[in-house]
């Protein structure tokens, strides 16, 4: 039997209804009822019409527009990168701190860092590696930023680019780079080779000079060392200058929170706060959290626990060390280091150099190649230390850099071709506990040196002669090099630097040779490289070799000695 | 910004849109319109709300459902919300090419292996920057959208 819902039929036929048949068991006939007529209506309720949402609707469009890009057009023929060919492309994200959707779009939404440089005019020395665009990625969209790159791998590179690209999208309109004076002449020099379309203000001078440096207009970048910085803050807050950009290098020169630099740098009025460190500042919390005072005022405190500390800063600091970024660098990375004389060596070499050629030219063809090594090497000793007052350009910029190597746990090693400037090194560098390995020295002593310089962790640093330190050591644990001053050969040099490379072994070496910008170091710069080139050709052919050994791999040249002074060799004179 | 703006004819001139859907499955369908300029800088940036669909739509639309959905649902009004006329708008998948049934633009599908063919058939199309690379920002902002919530 079926059921009963109105509308359903629930008999077999349609309008009769047939009861069913009496028998009784005891009658002689069976009684048949009479057919009762049962009228059932037909007609059945609506069903119930379900109407499932087939149209589409159109979907709800939300639009963002972005300001006009600056009128940068495209190089000609520039090179197209393509992630088919195995390029990678670096993206510029949007910083934490940015939460409106709109501006994390106009991060999200820009070319790769790969595209935007190769797309502009923006020329550079050369490419920077891998992990250099990933550091100028993280800086260009950061208000606060720490770049704490280990020493080598370019911060400044990183930081000049990032300012370029600033300058050029119109987001930053005067940036205040700041350094310690010893570096001042660095940062113009990598300016002009990394951002040479960007005009570049040095602050220098007596106060009247400086005051109308300051107020110059349309300079989008200027350059000043703290000293200068403390000295004109008060001129600084009384004409109202701020920028949109302050960058400050060696960054740990403002760790000290109670200090006048720290005080007038964080006096600055400024948009963005970037700092450049080479020293591991998460080590130090107190370090860290005086850096944040200019880089972020506020974000982080004295009472917060390192943890927390770390997890407010973690979006703002970034460090590499070469272990990390080995896949990008080449084993060895030659870097010339120029360095401009201070005052008192430049007065001392000026009237040495015009005595000393005077001399040789009242000498005519009586001058002799000794006369000439010994002028040689008067200067060479002025490029080291000034002869009157011990001031000495070169020794304060590695005294700064061991500083970071120190600091970050690595070692160097440090060349020159005179022991007494070794010595000299070495009082002035105590506090790195420099050992000294030269020729002089005894066996033991010298096996003793090597043996602390590698095992003990309070020595940073080893100064050795170019002759002792040459030749059968193996240092490399060693991942700097400096050569403090230059030998006459290259292939020594490279002996030399060997003692802490070689190839297939793990680690990049960062070599160093610093060169006094406009003096004799310079003018033999010059011809050791046109050697170094000309023997690396001869090298390249198999039937050069032998003649290379002799020829290229030696010393300078008579005409070579005497052109240094743009004086005629006198022949071959006896020496 | 976020105030969809006038254009220079300049601009429009140079101007190359890229169309794309991102398919994000607790959510639905998501589009995506981004115009770059001729170095590939961005101009204007449209996206969608989700679009989710029905079973019931998936058996009646059948074979008709993702061109429709693509084209005319999300591609048109992406289209449609934009200041700049493009002089050419690019797509990544054969779906989205059904936006030609609602927009008078040209549209062309960006394949592997096409750019070359591409460029030469539309004059030098964005020579600096490679065609695909856009759409991978177009992801990148839908997938910070959706995060955004």
């Amino acid at each position: 039997m079926h059921n009963h819902k109105p509308g359903v039929w629930s008999w077999p036929t349609a309008g009769v209804m047939i009861p069913a048949a009496t028998i009784d068991p005891d009658a002689s006939t069976t009684v048949l009822p009479s057919p009762q007529l049962l009228r059932v209506p037909l007609e059945t309720t609506a069903a119930e019409v379900v109407s499932p949402p087939v149209r589409l609707e159109p979907a709800r469009v939300t639009s963002y527009a972005f300001r006009k890009p600056a009128p940068l057009r495209p190089e000609p023929a520039c090179r197209r990168p393509s992630a088919a060919d195995g390029e990678s492309r670096t993206r510029v994200s949007p910083p934490a701190d940015v939460v409106k959707l709109s501006e994390r779009f106009f991060y999200l939404l820009q070319p790769d860092l790969e595209t935007t440089l190769a797309t502009s005019r923006l020329a550079f020395p050369h490419r920077p590696y891998p992990f250099q665009l990933e550091g100028i990625a993280f800086l260009v969209p950061r208000h606060a930023a720490v770049l704490a790159d280990e020493m080598g791998l370019g911060k400044s590179m990183q930081a000049i680019t990032a300012i370029r690209l600033l300058v050029h999208a119109g987001e930053a309109r005067r940036v205040l780079v700041v350094c310690p004076k010893g570096l001042v002449f660095n940062w113009r020099r990598e300016l002009a080779e990394w951002a040479p379309e960007v005009p570049v203000a040095v602050i220098e001078g007596d106060p009247a000079r400086r005051r109308w440096q300051w107020s110059l207009e349309g300079m989008p970048v200027v350059l000043a060392n703290y000293e200068v910085l403390v000295r004109d803050e008060g001129l600084l807050a009384e004409t109202g200058q701020s920028f949109d950009l302050v960058v400050c290098d060696e960054a740990q020169r403002i760790k000290n929170r109670g200090s006048r630099t720290s005080e007038a740098v964080r006096g600055l009025s400024r948009g963005r706060a970037w700092a450049l460190t080479g020293t591991p500042i998460e080590n130090a919390a107190a370090d860290l959290v005086s850096i944040f005072e200019f880089v972020s005022p506020g974000l982080v405190d004295d009472a917060m626990t390192p943890r927390s500390l770390g997890e407010s800063v973690a979006d703002h600091v970034l460090r590499r060390t070469k272990d990390t970024v080995l896949d990008d660098l080449p084993p060895r990375i030659d870097h010339d280091e120029p360095i401009e004389l201070s005052a008192d060596q430049q007065e001392s070499y000026r009237l040495a150099e015009e005595e000393g050629v005077l001399r040789l030219a009242g000498m005519g063809q009586g001058a002799t190649i000794r006369h000439v090594f010994e002028l040689v090497l008067r200067l060479k000793q002025i490029c080291n230390f000034d002869p009157a007052g011990g001031s000495s350009a070169k020794l304060d910029r590695l005294e700064a850099e061991l500083e970071e190597v120190a600091a970050s746990g690595k070692k160097a090693l440090v060349f020159s071709q005179w022991v007494t400037t070794l010595e000299r090194i070495a009082r002035r560098l105590g506090r790195f506990g420099p050992l000294v390995y030269h020729g002089g020295m005894s066996t033991a002593a010298r096996d003793e040196a090597i043996g602390r310089f590698r095992d003990q962790p309070g020595h940073a640093v080893l100064l050795l002669s170019y002759g002792a330190g040459a030749v059968g050591l193996n240092l490399q644990f060693s991942e700097y090099v400096f050569l403090f001053d230059r030998w006459w050969n290259p292939a020594v040099e490279d002996q030399a630097i060997n003692r802490a490379h070689r190839i297939g072994a793990a680690g990049s070496v960062t070599v160093t040779r610093f060169l006094a910008t406009g003096t004799i170091e310079e003018r033999i710069d010059r011809v050791l490289a046109g050697k170094r080139a000309l023997s690396e050709a001869i090298l390249a052919t198999a039937e050069g070799a032998a003649e290379a050994g002799d020829r290229a791999g030696g010393g300078l040249t008579q005409e070579e000695l005497f052109s240094l002074f743009d004086l005629p060799s006198p022949g071959r004179a006896a020496a | 910004m976020g105030n969809p703006r006038h254009a220079t004819s300049d601009e429009a001139a140079e101007a190359v849109g890229f169309l794309a859907a991102v398919e994000s499955p607790p959510h639905g369908l998501f589009g995506g319109y981004l115009l770059v300029d001729q170095i590939g800088r961005p101009l204007e940036f449209h996206c969608t709300t989700p679009v989710r669909v029905s079973r019931a739509q998936q058996i009646l639309y059948g074979a008709t459902l993702e061109g429709h959905l693509h084209g005319r649902q999300i591609g048109g009004p992406l289209l449609a919300a934009s200041s700049l006329a493009p002089r050419i708008v690019l797509v990544d998948s054969k779906a989205m090419m059904h936006v030609t049934e609602a927009t008078p633009l040209p549209v062309a599908l960006v394949e592997p292996g096409g750019e070359e063919w591409l460029r030469e058939a539309h004059g030098e199309l964005l020579p600096a920057i490679d065609l695909a690379e856009p759409f991978e920002r177009i992801r990148a902002a839908i997938h910070e959208a959706q995060r955004h919530g």
